[in-house]
């Protein structure tokens, strides 16, 4: 699978990161979709069965690493959706529990648009 | 002279030695003989008083003596035996039997025996040879030491305590007689002649009455005085031959010497009881000293504090005066007055407390280091060493008894643990402060990374994806309008970020230097009016000017960014589409700002806690985008223009803040008021 087509949830709490990730990801031709807090983006996974989610930990309401496992635990037509998350945060044991409730990837912000979307290409494609 | 009673069993392993202390001047040679024994065997030592309600009429040397000896025996490693009761050879014995009963035998008495003089004394088995006998059963060896010199027994005016016989006491006995002969002549009046006549020598109850007030009531010289005083009366109005000292019936006579010696019966055991319920109370009080000051100082949250409630109460129980003594904090060798104030100390009283500092021993009044102080010195003593020092200054009327040494070192004791206590708690507290500044530094730290990562990422973010999509030809102008805004504002947000902390800290290290000039209260807001409007794309801003002009002590550039800031903090919280409200005008005698948004409000217990600079870290990481400084700012400029900021909810719905300015003037009055400098804006 790649890029192309590929239903693509972000919940992030910053507009100007949505911006971005909706525009580059919108031109590699994924189905993007965009929430700005853990409730409302856990709902939209819910509901669209996204391939892959990008995370960002710091939300308003609930901490990303809370709902992290909800996400992963969401299996629409076999398959779970991929979970990429996206944080200021670099400690080694937030990176280490992330994995632990089954993050895919972990990227540091800020970061270049082509990591990510390398990052989103080679876990699609697995 | 050695004598052993009973039959000698094999010594036993673990014995005591114990020296029977009374007041004589010489008491110490028994003490170093028991110390001496103690240091050749190596069995433990102390020493027992008996103390006898007679202690209390004894003279103040002897009670001062008695306490010195125990104060040395127990600085010389002894065990202080303080006991009470009626008969000393019957509570020595009790004592000895009790200790063995327990476990703790007796092996060796040293007592003294004083040189006789006198027949009957002679013929008398002394004390020592009293409990010689006594101890026969026990296997105790009795070491009886000669005393040289003679024991002053106290005369009569040292016991009676003359000296400190008041006026008012011997008034009071007066008035006593006086009342009873009124008293007869009232009964006199009123029964007939021939009965008064059988019933005159009754009248002698009431002078009996008389006296036993006196004496229960002031002790044994106001019973004397108006035993006698009853005596002369009976004598001159109602023993014939009246109005005169002359007795004619022999029955008369016997009347009045039996009335005389009841009368004195009565004044000494009125005497004695008094002594005893005196002495009574004051060893209540005395314990119960312990048990409050314990309770007391515990309220005290700084040393300061608990030296202050250890005075007071200590002064008030032991009615004696009380000082504190610490070494001041340059000199941790010296010592010198910690409270009260001032305190009445002699150079004698100097030197004796700084031997008691230096030695760490109990000087002063009772101990072997005197130097005719009528101080008396304790160190406080805590685990890490001596910490100060306590005096009590001992009146010359006060009747010491021997357990007043052992009753200061108990407090010095208690006070020694309070102040130790304290010193935990502070040192507690201090690293308890660290730790928490330490934990605020990692927040802030965390805080400021994300806050300077954020707007980062969206500007990395945005230019990346801006010149990947110019590299592929897939970029549109809307596209590339888009990331380029997204970049600016993010770069915007970052610049106001970094402004707010350098702000911060240079208002905080006082860098800045504030103006004080007279400004027109409408400049602040002309300046950043246009600034605000294209910033507030979602809320439409109002202002409302007041109708005078006024003019405000201020620095113009602070109070923009002041009111920049508020502003900017309302849009962050108030929906789009509703009204954000700069009010100018005269209030509290002040000149305000106010703020008004119609967001949701600020939590009535967050009102405060908006200005404060860590409140922001408290929250997760990802609050409504900003600084989190804004306010802080504000509060900092505000306290440095000797002004105010402050936040309130409105009732009708959002956050108001105020930013008022004390000094202001109006320009063109309206209302004459002497209270503003009005005069005509330049």
């Amino acid at each position: 699978m790649s890029v192309r087509g590929a239903v693509i949830v972000a919940i992030d709490d910053t507009p100007s990161i949505r911006t971005f990730l909706r525009v580059s990801l919108q031109d590699e031709g994924a189905d993007f979709h965009e929430a700005a807090t853990a409730e409302s983006g856990l709902e939209l996974c819910r509901r669209l069965g996204p391939d892959l989610v990008v995370l960002d930990l710091g939300l308003p309401d609930v901490d990303g690493l809370e709902i992290l496992p909800k996400i992963k635990a969401l299996a629409y037509g076999g398959h779970k959706p991929y979970v990429v998350v996206l944080t200021v945060r670099k400690g080694k044991e937030t990176i280490s529990e992330a994995y632990q409730r089954g993050a895919d990837a972990y990227l540091t912000k800020p970061f270049m648009v082509e990591d990510l979307i390398e990052i989103i290409e080679e876990k699609l494609a697995a | 002279m050695q004598l052993s009673g009973g039959h000698k069993v094999t010594r036993q392993s673990r014995g005591r030695i114990l020296v029977c202390v009374g007041a004589h001047p010489k008491t110490t040679v028994l003490m170093r003989a028991a110390l001496n024994r103690a240091r050749e065997t190596g069995e433990p030592w102390g020493v027992l008083y008996v103390e006898t309600p007679d202690h209390f009429t004894s003279d103040p040397d002897s009670r001062e003596r008695v306490l010195r000896y125990l104060t040395l025996a127990r600085e010389l490693g002894g065990e202080v035996y303080h006991i009470e009761g009626h008969d000393v050879l019957g509570s020595m014995v009790n004592f000895i039997h009790d200790e063995a009963d327990n476990g703790r035998p007796v092996q060796y008495v040293i007592i003294g025996q004083t040189a006789r003089r006198g027949l009957i004394s002679r013929l008398r088995p002394s004390l020592a040879e009293r409990l010689t006998r006594e101890l026969r059963q026990y296997t105790t060896i009795v070491h009886i030491m000669p005393l040289s010199g003679r024991y002053e027994t106290p005369n009569w005016s040292e016991r009676l305590e003359l000296a400190n016989t008041r006026v008012r006491e011997i008034g009071f006995a007066v008035t006593s007689v006086v009342c009873a002969f009124i008293l007869a002549e009232v009964m006199e009046l009123l029964i007939s002649d021939t009965e008064w006549r059988l019933n005159v020598h009754n009248v002698s109850a009431f002078f009996l009455i008389a006296t036993i007030i006196s004496a229960l009531r002031y002790g044994l010289v106001p019973g004397l005085v108006s035993a006698l005083l009853g005596f002369s009366a009976i004598n001159y109005f109602f023993v014939p031959p009246f109005q005169n000292f002359g007795i004619n019936h022999s029955g008369d006579g016997i009347s009045l010497v039996i009335f005389l010696l009841s009368a004195a019966v009565v004044s000494l055991l009125g005497a004695i009881s008094r002594a005893n319920s005196t002495a009574l109370r004051r060893k209540n009080r005395q314990s119960q000293a312990l048990y409050e000051i314990h309770r007391l100082a515990s309220e005290a949250a700084t040393r300061p504090q608990a030296l202050e409630i250890m005075h007071r109460e200590l002064s008030k129980i032991l009615e004696m005066n009380v000082a504190f003594f610490m070494p001041p904090a340059m000199n941790p060798d010296a010592i010198e007055l910690a409270y009260p104030e001032s305190a009445d100390l002699s150079e004698n009283d100097q030197a004796v407390l700084e031997r008691c500092w230096e030695y760490v021993r109990t000087t002063g009044l009772g101990t072997s280091f005197r130097n005719t102080s009528s101080w008396r010195f304790e160190p406080l003593l805590t685990p890490n060493g001596e910490i100060g020092v306590m005096g009590v200054r001992i009146p010359g009327h006060i009747r010491l008894d021997a357990s007043f040494g052992r009753l200061l070192t108990a407090l010095a004791d208690r006070i020694g643990a309070i102040l130790h206590r304290l010193e935990l708690t502070r040192l507690m507290s201090e690293s308890q402060v660290r730790e928490e500044r330490e934990k605020l530094r990692a927040m802030l730290l965390s805080s400021v990374s994300h806050d300077l990562k954020t707007p980062l990422a969206s500007i990395i973010g945005s230019l990346s994806v801006y010149k990947r999509m110019r590299k592929s030809g897939r970029l549109t102008d809307d596209t590339a309008d888009e990331l380029a805004d997204t970049a600016l504002s993010e770069a915007q947000r970052l610049d106001s970020f970094i402004s707010n902390i350098l702000d911060m800290t240079r208002i905080e290290s006082g860098e800045i230097e504030f103006d004080s000039e007279w400004v027109n209260v409408g400049k602040p807001v002309a300046a950043i009016e246009k600034r605000l409007r294209q910033r507030l794309k979602q809320q439409q801003l109002v202002i409302e000017r007041p109708a005078d002009d006024y003019e405000v002590k201020m620095d113009l550039m602070m109070t923009e960014q002041v009111l920049q800031n508020l502003v900017d903090n309302a849009s962050k919280y108030a929906p789009p589409d509703t009204t954000i409200t700069l009010t100018l005008q005269e209030q509290d005698d002040g000149f305000a700002y106010h703020v008004r948004d119609e967001g949701p409000g600020i939590p009535d217990d967050k009102l405060e806690a908006v200005f404060d600079k860590y409140e922001r870290l408290k929250q997760s990481d990802s609050k409504t985008a900003g600084t989190g400084l804004g306010l802080a700012i504000c509060k900092a400029v505000m306290d440095k223009q000797r002004g105010k900021v402050f936040a309130a909810n409105h009732p009708e719905g959002g956050a108001i803040f105020t930013v008022w300015f004390p000094i202001y003037r109006v320009c063109k009055p309206l209302i004459p008021d002497q209270k503003k400098e009005d005069v005509p804006c330049p």
